[in-house]
């Protein structure tokens, strides 16, 4: 059941997944672009050298986030297109065909991050970095990975369920970091209570440090001191 | 013979004779130091006046050399915090400090927290609400009495080159030292990072020849500097044209030609808190004693800025090292604290994982016959 469902989805996505996959492999080759190359005369400063990797740093997350999602509504677009006739024909729980797919779509992911490791380890064998610098090529594939997970998981949790409970939730999260915000201001002048204590800003930093997106908020560095 | 023979009886009459001068003239300072003092004690009490005055009744307590006011009742906590800082932050290398006995502070840290009034800026004000850490509070205990320590420096020569005195109570973060330093335009620092501790001497300005320019910077990074837009040189194409050929050699000779040793200085290696972090280091290896040492100076006062040899034997003088000792250890004590780049990364990998199998069960949880 597993393998048709795999290739079910590869099917589909596979016309999406190979850009993903190109982008991931060239994205490291792009950083390091005009750095130098062994064999080359060519070594920067550190800090121009440094400059110029970064200048591609929010691109990492950015390609996660944007291969898990497009993944995990993948997964379901065709349950949401059929009005999920072919899941309630087969002879499965809805568990585990929900696990399944979920399983699919996760080993479509090693793609984009295998190709991301490939290419961030031919990019630190061939650049010449400046004396002080190193190149982290197994640090950003492992923090690419978890990004395209998390990303993959929290989509897919949303599309696994109603359009209703997906608008539900969204609003409730919206309404509370905006609306929560204004209504902390104005509870401020008379509860001195939230005048000592953002509630609105605290939840988004546990949210940053604990949260779903802690791996976003890291250091998505290619070449670093 | 004769020359020798009077030289020998006059060279003890000689020193004799300045001996007895020096204590006619200590003698004659007694007085002085006298009215000092008790003009110190009156502005004290006159302070302490003035404050109850405007503020109610406060104590004044001493801790460790600090004179400490306080709001009645509350000496108890002044103590432990101050006191702690003191121990820890200063006692190692400040045995006796000018400013410090000059300055009064108050101190107060509680819920009902009142402005201080003082208008004057006469005491020096460390307040804290209950909503501050103690670790808040204590931060800012180091920087007021490490501000309060720089005022011993201003009269010395190290006032003209806020380098080596910033940061004196709170240097710079190691890992973010290290960073700045291998990041450094000056080929210098990243060597002296790297481990080269000659080129420390030099990126440290604690050696600065006649050109000081190359032994800082390679030749690239020179005419970068002299055919900068932003050159503090006013450098052009017509005053040192080499620069903008790309002409080493000729670049260095119009440079040598215009500009004179103050001019290089503006362009000393950075980041400049690393001269600040060596003094720093330099005061903690020299032990109680080092402070006294820094404003005494080897031999005499410290008449001079830190931004020649002077100051290579300041900094010996000041750790009770020799120079190569302090700054090797010093190079290792910065670069043991390198940055880690995945620091923390365990705890977002065990945080992500979790927050992958939540999101994972409740995929899981979708009825099977939903439709819409």
């Amino acid at each position: 059941m597993y393998q048709p469902m795999l290739y079910l989805h590869w099917k589909q996505i596979k016309l999406v997944l190979i850009p993903f996959v190109i982008g991931s492999f060239g994205l490291p080759l792009l950083t390091i672009q005009g750095l130098g190359t062994n064999g080359g005369t060519t070594v920067v400063e550190p800090m121009t050298a440094l400059l110029s990797a970064q200048s591609w740093l929010t691109m990492y997350p950015l390609l996660a986030a944007a291969v898990g999602i497009t993944l995990a509504l993948s997964a379901w677009n065709w349950d949401h297109q059929l009005d999920h006739v072919y899941s309630l024909s087969l002879p499965i729980s809805r568990r585990q065909y929900a696990m399944m797919k979920m399983g699919a779509g996760a080993a479509l992911a090693l793609l984009p991050v295998a190709a991301l490791w490939m290419g961030s380890l031919v990019a630190a064998s061939v650049v010449t970095l400046p004396a002080g610098l190193h190149a982290y090529p197994n640090q950003l594939a492992l923090r690419f990975l978890l990004g395209v997970m998390i990303s993959y998981a929290t989509a897919f949790a949303f599309a696994a369920g109603t359009i209703r409970t997906t608008v539900i939730v969204l609003s409730a999260v919206l309404l509370y970091f905006l609306g929560g915000a204004a209504a902390q201001s104005y509870l401020a002048v008379f509860i001195p209570f939230f005048q000592h204590h953002d509630l609105v800003g605290n939840t988004f930093n546990v949210l940053l440090t604990t949260g779903p997106f802690a791996v976003f908020t890291g250091s998505w560095v290619l070449i670093d001191v | 013979m004769v020359a020798f023979g009077a030289l020998a009886v006059a060279a003890p009459a000689a020193g004799q004779q300045t001996e007895q001068d020096l204590v006619r003239r200590l003698d004659g300072l007694v007085p002085q130091w006298e009215a000092a003092q008790a003009a110190n004690a009156n502005l004290r009490e006159r302070l302490a006046r003035e404050v109850g005055r405007r503020n109610g009744a406060v104590d004044t307590i001493r801790v460790g050399p600090l004179t400490m006011l306080v709001r009645p009742g509350r000496d108890a906590v002044a103590r432990d915090v101050v006191g702690t800082v003191w121990r820890r932050d200063f006692t190692g290398w400040v045995d006796r400090s000018p400013a410090l006995e000059r300055t009064t502070f108050f101190f107060d840290w509680s819920a009902d927290r009142k402005r201080f009034d003082d208008p004057d800026g006469l005491v020096r004000v460390i307040q804290g609400s209950s909503h501050d850490s103690r670790k808040t509070v204590e931060a800012a205990v180091r920087d007021a009495v490490g501000d309060v320590l720089q005022w011993d420096l201003t009269h010395s020569g190290l006032a003209d080159w806020p380098d080596w005195r910033v940061y004196i109570a709170s240097p710079t973060p190691r890992a973010r030292l290290y960073r700045e330093m291998v990041l450094s335009s000056s080929t210098a620092v990243r060597s002296c990072i790297a481990g080269d501790l000659p080129e420390c001497v030099s990126a440290t300005v604690l050696k600065v020849d006649a050109y000081p320019l190359d032994d800082w910077y390679s030749p690239t990074e020179r005419l970068a500097l002299g055919s900068a837009p932003y050159s503090p040189w006013h450098t052009t194409e017509s005053n040192a044209p080499g620069c903008f050929r790309n002409d080493v050699t000729a670049c260095d000779a119009a440079l040598r030609t215009l500009l004179s040793p103050r001019d290089y200085l503006l362009a000393r290696p950075r980041p400049s808190s690393m001269r600040g972090s060596l003094l720093w280091f330099a005061l903690q290896e020299g032990g109680a004693h080092a402070w006294s040492h820094l404003l005494a100076g080897p031999g005499g006062g410290l008449q001079n800025t830190l931004e020649s040899d002077r100051a290579a034997e300041i900094i010996s003088y000041v750790a009770g090292e020799p120079l190569d000792v302090v700054i090797t250890k010093w190079r290792r004590w910065v670069a043991e604290d390198r940055p880690v780049v995945d620091a923390g990364f365990g705890r977002i990998l065990g945080v992500t994982l979790v927050w992958i199998v939540l999101l994972s069960a409740l995929a899981m949880r979708s009825k099977r016959c939903r439709l819409g």
